[in-house]
């Protein structure tokens, strides 16, 4: 398998890792999430009028679903190499290319690579979740949740990169469709597959979801499928690639 | 399992009720706990919740044992559930339905296992009268809070395991009424317990054929057909009511609130029954001392109280001017990073990792607020409040404890040994929240409330006793000035002291532990200086009609009255809970001062504050963090 991404290139080896618009998109994510953040602070109210009202501050929902969302598409773009600047004028000089076992060099990188991505939101998030008073165990499954949904759209990002490349008008509305039914039309017609949903469960700490499932039944199941999805949306591509390959050879 | 609710099966509701559960063990040995699950609350206002009491148990096989309880029994609409269990497997399962056991009556008991049936006749109408066997007496004094009177034979006593003794003396001491009787039973004196009840020296018997005194005492003189005997005793402690022919018939000892009667005439004269005064003599028995009317507490409103530690509690929300700031400074060092990372291509692996490092130093620091947060989850205030009198230094104590939860949390409250009569408190302003469920679990060390606190919550808990606070204090009217002398023996200083003269309210600073003040109060100042409105301190919405047209020199004084208090508030210099309570609750307190002493011009109210409780309560777990405060209110003769 080969990919762009994962060439080695003697004078940038960090290119690939830290793309400008990757960097830029992420840092303005993180200034719309601090906006957010300010905005939906407590001001001018004590624990006293929470626990008044037996709830806590709507701060952690709303920052973990906008993170979740925001997050997922950062990864998407990325996953189509819609964040890598290409230019018409230069083109990389391939020193060597070498076919690599995806499990064996690229998933690593490819793991580091998205949750880098995501820790610069992780202050903002547990501040969060300390005022709403969350507990540890809730907070370390949120995260889970929004690592693993931004997994999935990397690897479907790059599952969509394999098949149409990156400029397919194709492949940029399939994966914008796809993006919008999982955080958008998935809760409501499948709630306990729904990382907001389950999301939902976790910040409300109640113990099922629509009165029926039970919700640890339910994250598991959620983070489950989104493992197996993600598994399958990589063998997909190899498939892909294998027979992209195999049309190259025919021609 | 045998169980015995009550007074002879019968309870008060909105009292504490006494329960002996007897079991008996003929198989394996059982290590476990007995529960006792009382269901409180309405099914309409959706306040339904669970007490449970419970004590372990420890049965090895064939054997019987007793376990008391004390249970709050405030409605028989739901029956009482006893419970035995061992480990999670449920052994035991019994109910006990309260409907034909209620009674609004107060009881009065009959502790004589050789008293007649028919003696419980000719009992005043408003009275329930029961018998009631020894070994079913209360092992707690505030079970005995439904008890107007206790009749006693003196042989009783030495029945009576120890912790049924001492709720007898406590019952007693917090105002409680006992008439013993002797009968002809002259060793029964000579025990301890009868010579800590009711020291006597016994000087023999005396035959009677009438007694005229007991006319003067109820109306009614007493005649029978033969002669009998009655126990003469004499009582240094004890002051002689009536008298036949200087025989002593009624002797009352005070002790404490409560007062004992030794009555040498009693049930067992075999004319007594056919008595026609039996009637007379027993409400002239009753009248002699009311438990209800003299417990001499100053109240004060329970809702005020519960709001303003509500409005207090310890749990915060982190400052977020500090945190926007962080903030900022995060996302410009993070920009400024990035820029690095996409500029310096020669250095961007050093700017990677300072990127990273900044990142993970962000995240730890928040990762700490967060565990700091964490051990917040659980928070309590307390609020004590002592009221007592220079005469003894024994105050009554009304106890009220908040708990505040960030997070689902179980809890475990542990308090010193003494038993106390814990009740849940609702706090009403929290709508469509129902009570949680809790546990009191008796152990030898004391009692332990256990319960599970969900998101966001807040319970209250409340109880009342009696507690020594080594404080005196004496008031002397001379000519010109009322001198007042106190003595905090205490090992804590008093602060924010105030004392009630007359409707006024004069300033005396702090009293520092171990010290003694005098102070000379002017009379001329207490006749002129009225400046105390208490009407400027009731809420708004409580303002009279005719507020608004008191005349123009009354309000110059309401202004002066406040702007006074304002400015004693603003020269304290207490720890915050303290000042923040005393701002909420000091209207109240001085409001349910005037009200109770405005009348008793003999009468003077010091009250202090102290930035601790008295009675200790632990939460061992999470180290949670809380506070207390204590309010003393004192009241003074004047000699």
């Amino acid at each position: 398998m080969t990919d762009e991404k994962l060439t080695k290139q003697t004078h940038d080896p960090l290119l690939a890792f830290f793309p400008a618009m990757m960097l830029s998109m992420t840092f303005y994510c993180l200034v719309a999430i601090s906006a957010l953040f300010v905005v939906l602070w407590p001001w001018g109210k004590d624990s006293a009028h929470f626990i008044r009202q037996h709830q806590g501050p709507s701060l952690s929902f709303p920052l973990f679903t906008a993170v979740a969302i925001l997050y997922s598409y950062i990864q998407l773009r990325c996953g189509r190499g819609e964040l890598l600047q290409r230019s018409h004028y230069f083109s990389p000089t391939v020193i060597q290319e070498q076919e690599q076992i995806f499990f064996r060099h690229g998933l690593l990188m490819l793991l580091l690579h998205t949750a880098f991505f995501l820790l610069p939101f992780l202050p903002l998030l547990i501040v969060a979740a300390t005022v709403s008073g969350l507990s540890q165990q809730v907070l370390i499954q949120a995260i889970g949740l929004l690592y693993t949904s931004a997994l999935l759209f990397r690897i479907g990002g790059l599952l969509l990169y394999r098949l149409w490349g990156a400029a397919s008008t194709l492949g940029y509305f399939v994966g914008r469709t796809f993006f919008g039914m999982f955080f958008f039309m998935l809760p409501i017609y499948l709630p306990y597959l729904s990382p907001l949903r389950v999301l939902h469960a976790l910040h409300k700490n109640t113990h099922y979801i629509d009165e029926k499932m039970p919700l640890q039944t339910a994250y598991w199941l959620c983070l489950g499928m989104m493992c197996a999805m993600t598994i399958i949306t990589r063998f997909a591509g190899n498939f892909a690639h294998a027979r992209i390959k195999q049309k190259d050879a025919e021609e | 399992m045998e169980s015995f609710l009550g007074f002879n099966e019968r309870f008060q509701p909105g009292n504490w009720a006494p329960l002996t559960l007897t079991l008996e063990n003929r198989g394996r040995d059982i290590e476990g706990s007995l529960e006792v699950i009382v269901t409180s609350g309405s099914e309409y206002l959706q306040n339904i919740y669970q007490s449970t009491y419970s004590a372990d148990v420890e049965l090895p096989y064939n054997s019987k044992r007793l376990y008391a309880f004390s249970i709050k029994l405030n409605s028989f609409t739901h029956d009482v559930q006893i419970r035995l269990r061992q480990g999670g497997e449920l052994l035991l399962s019994r109910s006990i339905a309260l409907r034909s056991a209620v009674t609004e009556k107060p009881f009065v008991l009959v502790a004589d296992e050789k008293a007649s049936p028919d003696f419980l006749s000719d009992f005043p109408p408003q009275i329930f009268p029961v018998n009631v066997r020894p070994k079913f007496l209360p092992e707690h004094s505030y079970a005995y809070e439904s008890v107007r009177m206790m009749i006693l034979n003196i042989g009783i006593l030495r029945k009576l395991r120890e912790n049924q003794f001492q709720a007898l003396l406590g019952w007693i001491t917090q105002g409680g009424y006992l008439v013993m009787t002797g009968g002809m039973n002259v060793g029964a004196f000579s025990g301890a317990r009868a010579r800590q009840l009711f020291p006597a020296q016994i000087l023999g018997h005396r035959e009677f054929i009438e007694l005229q005194s007991l006319k003067d005492f109820c109306g009614q003189s007493f005649r029978s057909a033969s002669p009998f005997l009655l126990l003469q005793i004499h009582s240094q402690d004890a002051k002689v009511l009536l008298q036949e022919r200087e025989f002593p018939l009624l002797a009352l000892r005070e002790m404490g609130k409560g007062r004992i009667l030794f009555s040498a005439f009693h049930d067992r004269v075999p004319a007594f029954r056919r008595w026609a005064g039996k009637l007379k003599f027993r409400e002239a028995l009753l009248a002699l001392h009311d438990p209800a009317k003299n417990s001499g507490r100053l109240t004060l409103p329970s809702q005020k109280i519960l709001d303003a530690m509500f409005a207090n509690s310890p749990a915060v929300i982190p400052n977020p001017k500090n945190l926007v700031l962080l903030l900022g400074l995060y996302l410009l060092l993070l920009r400024w990073f990035f820029r690095r990372l996409q500029n310096h291509r020669a250095r961007q692996r050093g700017n990677a990792i300072a990127c990273l490092t900044l990142i993970l130093v962000c995240v730890s620091l928040s990762y700490l607020l967060f565990r700091a947060n964490d051990k917040n989850a659980l928070s309590y205030n307390a609020f004590l409040h002592l009221h007592g009198s220079a005469s003894s230094q024994q105050a009554d104590a009304n106890y009220t404890a908040g708990l505040y939860t960030v997070q689902k949390t179980d809890y475990t409250l542990f308090f010193d040994s003494a038993s106390y009569p814990i009740v849940y408190l609702p706090a009403t302003r929290s709508e469509g929240a129902p009570p949680q469920a809790y546990r009191v679990h008796q152990t030898a060390g004391g009692q332990e409330v256990h319960g599970s606190s969900g998101n966001w919550r807040s319970q209250f808990f409340r109880f009342s006793g009696v507690v020594e606070f080594p404080l005196s204090a004496e008031a002397r009217l001379h000519e010109t000035s009322l001198e007042l002398l106190i003595r905090n023996d205490s090992d804590r200083m008093i602060q924010h002291c105030r004392v009630y003269i007359q409707q006024n309210l004069f300033t005396l600073g702090n009293l520092q532990a171990g010290e003694e003040r005098r102070y000379n109060i002017p009379l001329a100042e207490i006749r002129e200086k009225e400046f105390f409105n208490p009407r400027e301190f009731t809420q708004k919405e409580n303002v009279p009609e005719h507020h608004e047209k008191v005349s123009a020199q009354e309000n110059q004084m309401m202004r002066y009255g406040r702007e006074a208090l304002q400015r004693l508030l603003a020269r304290q210099n207490a720890e915050p809970y303290m000042l923040a309570m005393q701002k909420k609750l000091l209207p109240n307190v001085l409001n349910a001062v005037h009200t109770r002493y405005q009348a008793r011009p003999d009468l003077l109210c010091l009250v202090g504050w102290l930035p601790e409780s008295q009675i200790e309560m632990n939460i061992p777990q999470k180290n949670a963090p809380g506070e207390s405060l204590t309010l003393v209110t004192w009241e003074i003769s004047l000699h």
